[in-house]
């Protein structure tokens, strides 16, 4: 057995070279693919855990509430309650600092003397002013920063630092530096600056809050009991949750994103599985002769068996090999603009990750190169099997599958898709989810389609050949007799051709309905204002720093504003899952100035109860996650106490993608959180008045101060369609991998056509064909198969963009998308299509006219 | 018509040299009909491949109907095997997803023509090896006498200088092998072409009116005329 493996198989393997290598090349980019959106999610998830786990250090329970904090009586509350040993507070967040343009500092405000036993901080050793902390903190301008930010920005002890934060920009004096080599200094690759906590509460304007109280047990008590007590006592005050629990929040908001993925590596696998599934058809095709011979010689079937599935499984084994550090490589390049797309979209301090090799994912893409490979050869071992002796002595056109079976599994794929449609079509009743429903439509389109390829490629073959005939001679109906003599062959390329093709439309169908709906929105509202100002980082970027309530006032009383619109947007925490609260104007919409589009619910019913602070909207992101209808209530933790309100309508609003919204009046929010700030100021300006002196005196005035950016609607809106496009890039790859995997069908194919055909060839090129005649013929066989390919693929691809729409956002993310076909990408597809394959047809075709002649008209 | 100077043809394989010719030199006159006979692995298909252009010498040279076979380049010599010569194979070597009739004309096709104007040319031939009645058959719904039919006429449709037969009974009983003999000599006679056809059968050797004899890669024998009928 192995010495029959070693021999005919290895050897037929390293016959074909380039074919082998191809095939190796596609399960190395499929397997490659799953593990590099594995290692991605992963070390993002990871990542942001262990922020979590470091700035919690040995604290056993964490209280927090999103942006808004916690209240600062609460601290004393929870050191006196049984079981609690230690409790320390602190306030953290991100300060843009303007000075260093695009620098952001990680500022953590603790009470130094209480917090040394829950955190690990090493000073560095020569800093006089911590050999007292009194000193450092006796002046509130104190800030320790990491050794290695300092360097960075060559900043010295003692020397002055600018920070912007909500009342504009303050100047901290660095008083020492922190080791990073431990403890949470060590995050955001040094970022990191620790200050004492009262200080940073008037930095960053926390009145009487805290970001967070940390609480270490007392000896001997137990955790679930303490939990039980601390959530008792904070009431509806913040959230009491282990620091495990908080690293995961994340993971849990990245399932949706997770499922897009993995969509889109499965989409790379079937792929690639069937190119192992193509290469191992055709070498058992090729080898029928072998295979009889060694049969007619004595090999039982189980060995023919094993044979096939061994090679197969040699195949998978070297492909994930190389696709496993190819999935590596291909993460850690990746990875900054994953975690910087994911941080963004979610306003989540993510560190940049360390994309680490795991066993289980690179298990998980051995597995699936092997499993793959060998799914892949069960039925090119089953033919392997059911070769008779004698029959696979006889020339190979003896053995043709008649036409009818084409016929019958067309009809198959048709029928197929017929069931999946009318499931589809009756989504709302059957008795199936959403998503199960969508999954089978998208199985059975592709698996229908797939059906249905030999007889269309037969069809198609047979149709254009007098018209290839009369227009190129011997040489195009050569191509089309080729085709029809190998469906099978041609069918799984045209089908691998198609399914990596119709997938890549659908991912740019995702993109293109995705990019109209936030257009839609922004439509709406940008409407009736002029004028956008922020402050931070840049507007829109997760580090907006808001703004004092009072400079609405300000910007109001500005002769040429008719009206300014105001914003807070602001993280909070609803049954633990991150969420956006919006606080806006309610007067607004009352008056009918601003608008919402509901989706359930009336607009004359919600605005007055808006206004009148007894009920919120939610988005249908919102519902979704937590399965909310309108009417139901909804429960918030607020630093005064718990919020439940009714929800009087369901908006539309796709904003921040699948994260929940929760939209209320501003003077509802101001009053429960204590906070007046606001994130954005929206004037609308009188007719008349000029834009850029406006612009020009709101920055001139109060600019400088609180680092603004004031710009006109449409650059805000120009900078959103700019991130927005930016997190969309991340699918890119996807599709350039599943283009390059068919492309790889596609010449691998054709090569074995080449072998199939090389007795062929040297009789054609015997009576006379020239090499450019031979190469042609390839060349317009693959023509062909693109055409083909890439019109099916057209097709099936825009059923399964529409489907896809329909399952990822209406059913996973629960969010309303206007569909819009993709125009560009699809006519850009048919035309790559053939483009690209006749491109492929060339190697083959050199290689086709170079073969020795003698040596293939004795080819067996 | 033919004229071989000194051909030399090594085969390699790996690292070894297989001398299939050794300086061969030869004369065939138009018109003739050339039996090439000798042991096996002689040199007798590296022979004819080389005259045919199929192949080129390690040196010597090689002309046929006046032309250097030496001097032109692939696409030349694709033309010069095109519009100049006929090869007839043992094993028939047509093309399995042809018709007989697109067999046929495959070599008129290549040369531009369409089906159309090949059929009368196709035709006649097809009912002078008397396969008229199936011009639209298969290469597998034919016999194997059947099957050497179509390749002679197919090597017979360009009207070529020069038929090259390798064999052209090898894979055929002994009646139906007389039969195609007994076609090719008729057919090159009539069109005054120049036959070189290699064979192992001494009875086949005897249509020939001069058998060629090699052994290892050299001539050994070459008998004329009378004497060369039924040795
Ligand atoms: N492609 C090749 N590679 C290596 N050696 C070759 C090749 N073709 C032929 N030979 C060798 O060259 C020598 C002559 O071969 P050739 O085919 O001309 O013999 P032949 O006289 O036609 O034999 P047969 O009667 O068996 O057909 C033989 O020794 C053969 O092994
Ligand atoms: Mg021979």
């Amino acid at each position: 057995m192995i010495m029959a493996l070693r021999r005919v198989s290895l050897r037929h393997l390293a016959a074909h070279k380039l074919r082998t290598l191809l095939t190796l090349g596609g399960i190395a980019l499929g397997v490659a693919t799953v593990v590099s959106m594995r290692l991605m999610h992963e070390s993002v998830s990871r990542s942001y855990e262990r922020t979590v786990e470091k700035i919690a250090g040995k604290a056993a329970l964490e209280i927090t509430n999103g942006e808004g904090g916690v209240p600062e009586e609460l601290l004393a509350e929870v050191r006196q309650l049984p079981g609690v040993g230690v409790a320390a507070a602190s306030v953290q967040g991100f300060v843009p600092l303007p000075g260093h343009g695009g620098e952001r500092l990680y500022v953590f405000g603790v009470d130094l003397l209480a917090d040394q036993e829950l955190r690990d901080y090493q000073f560095g050793a020569a800093e006089a002013a911590m050999d007292d902390p009194l000193v450092f903190l006796a002046q509130p301008d104190s800030i320790a920063l990491s050794a290695q930010f300092l360097e960075r920005i060559g900043a010295a002890l003692e020397d002055r630092l600018d920070v912007l934060v909500s009342s504009g920009v303050r100047t901290l004096t660095v008083r020492a530096s922190l080791d990073v080599r431990t403890g949470p200094a060590s995050l955001f690759g040094g970022r990191f600056a620790v200050m004492d906590v009262f200080a940073a509460q008037r930095l960053f304007g926390l009145d009487k809050r805290f970001t967070q109280i940390d609480v270490g047990l007392a000896d001997g008590a137990e955790l679930g009991a303490v939990k039980a007590a601390l959530e008792r006592r904070v009431g509806g005050r913040g959230i009491v949750e282990e620091p495990r629990a908080r690293g995961q929040t994340l993971e849990r908001l990245l399932t949706s994103n997770r499922y897009g993925m993995t969509l889109a590596a499965m989409l790379a696998v079937v792929v690639g599985v069937y190119l192992i599934f193509n290469t191992m058809m055709i070498t058992v095709a090729q080898r029928e002769r072998e295979i009889g011979c060694l049969r007619a010689l004595g090999m039982r079937r189980g060995e023919v068996l094993r044979l096939v599935l061994v090679e197969a499984l040699v195949l998978g084994a070297v492909g994930a090999l190389g696709g496993v550090p190819l999935g590596y490589g291909l993460a850690r390049g990746l990875s900054q603009a994953f975690a910087l797309s994911l941080g963004g979209m979610y306003m989540m301090p993510v560190d940049v990750p360390e994309i680490r090799l795991d066993v289980v994912s690179a298990a998980a893409g051995v597995t699936l190169g092997l499993v793959g490979a060998v799914a892949a050869a069960i039925v090119p071992a089953r033919h392997a099997v059911s070769v008779h002796p004698l029959e696979a002595l006889r020339p190979a056109a003896a053995r043709r599958v008649p036409p009818r079976a084409y016929g019958r599994a067309a009809a198959g794929g048709v029928a197929l898709i017929a069931v999946v449609a009318i499931l589809w079509m009756l989504r709302d009743v059957a008795p199936l989810s959403r998503n199960v429903n969508g999954s089978l439509a998208i199985l059975g389109l592709l698996i229908g389609a797939s059906l249905i390829v030999p007889a269309a490629v037969r069809g198609f073959a047979l149709r254009v050949e007098p018209l290839l005939s009369r227009g190129l001679g011997p040489v195009g109906s050569l191509a089309t007799r080729s085709i029809v003599d190998h469906i099978g062959r041609v069918a799984i390329t045209c089908s691998a051709f198609l399914v990596s093709l119709a997938g890549a439309l659908a991912v740019a169908t995702w993109m293109s309905s995705f990019q109209r709906t936030l257009s839609v929105w922004m439509d709406g509202v940008f409407s009736n204002i002029d004028l956008v100002i922020s402050s931070g980082g840049r507007p829109l970027s997760n580090d907006t720093t808001p703004l004092p309530g009072d400079l609405v006032a300000e910007i109001a009383a500005l002769p040429e504003v008719a009206r300014v619109d105001s914003v807070r947007i602001a993280r909070i925490t609803h049954e633990g899952v991150p969420t956006n609260l919006i606080a806006t104007d309610a007067r607004l919409w009352a008056d009918g100035v601003r608008r919402l589009t509901m989706l359930d619910g009336t607009e004359s019913e919600a605005y007055p109860r808006l206004l009148a602070g007894e009920a919120v909207a939610v988005n249908e992101a919102f519902c979704a996650r937590f399965r909310k209808k309108r009417g139901d209530l909804v429960s918030l933790p607020t630093p005064s106490g718990e919020l439940r309100l009714p929800i009087t309508a369901v908006y539309f609003d796709p904003g921040f993608g699948d994260m929940g919204i929760v939209l209320m009046d501003r003077g509802l929010y101001g009053r429960l959180w204590r906070d007046e700030r606001v994130s954005f100021i929206e004037p609308a300006l009188r007719p008349g008045a000029d834009r850029e002196l406006v612009m020009e005196t709101i920055r001139s005035r109060w600019g400088k101060q609180h680092a603004l950016f004031v710009v006109t609607m449409e650059q805000f809106r120009g900078e959103a369609d700019q991130l927005l496009n930016q997190t969309l890039l991340v699918a890119y790859p996807l599709v350039v991998i599943a283009i390059a995997i068919a492309l790889l069908g596609v010449v691998n194919s054709l090569l074995a056509s080449v072998l199939d055909r090389i007795r062929e060839i040297g009789v054609l090129r015997a009576v006379g064909a020239t090499r450019a005649q031979i190469a042609r013929s390839i060349v317009i066989e693959a023509t062909i198969i693109g055409l083909l390919g890439g019109v099916l693929a057209v097709a099936v691809g825009s059923v399964l963009g529409y489907v896809q729409v329909d399952v990822l956002f209406r059913g996973m993310f629960g969010m309303t998308v206007l569909y819009r076909y993709p125009t560009a990408a699809a006519l850009f597809s048919l035309v790559a299509a053939l483009l690209l394959a006749a491109a492929s047809g060339y190697l083959p075709g050199r290689q086709a006219g170079r073969i020795e002649i003698i040596k293939a008209l004795e080819y067996e | 018509m033919i004229r071989l100077r000194n051909v030399v043809k090594t085969y390699r394989q790996g690292r070894a040299a297989v001398p299939a010719l050794q300086g061969v030199s030869l004369d065939v006159a138009e018109g003739a009909f050339v039996s090439v006979m000798g042991a096996s692995g002689s040199g007798k298909s590296t022979m004819l491949h080389l005259i045919g252009g199929l192949d080129v010498p390690d040196s010597g040279s090689i002309s046929v109907g006046g032309q250097q076979l030496g001097r032109l380049s692939d696409d030349e010599l694709t033309l010069f095997r095109r519009r100049k010569i006929g090869f007839v194979f043992q094993f028939f070597n047509l093309l399995p997803t042809l018709t007989a009739e697109e067999n046929v004309a495959l070599p008129l096709l290549l040369d531009g023509k369409s089906l159309h104007e090949a059929r009368p040319r196709v035709e006649s031939l097809l009912e002078r090896v008397g396969l008229g009645a199936r011009r639209c058959h298969k290469p597998d719904e034919l016999s194997g006498g059947e099957m050497q039919r179509v390749a002679i006429a197919r090597a017979l449709v360009v009207d070529p200088l020069l038929v090259l037969a390798d064999e052209p009974t090898g894979n055929l009983d002994s009646k139906t092998g007389e039969e195609i003999l007994h076609l090719m000599k008729e057919t090159a006679e009539q069109a005054r072409q120049t036959v070189v056809m290699v064979t192992h059968d001494a009875r086949a050797a005897a249509y020939g009116e001069r058998i060629v004899t090699l052994k290892d890669g050299r001539v050994v024998g070459d008998l004329c005329g009378e004497e060369g009928e039924r040795p």
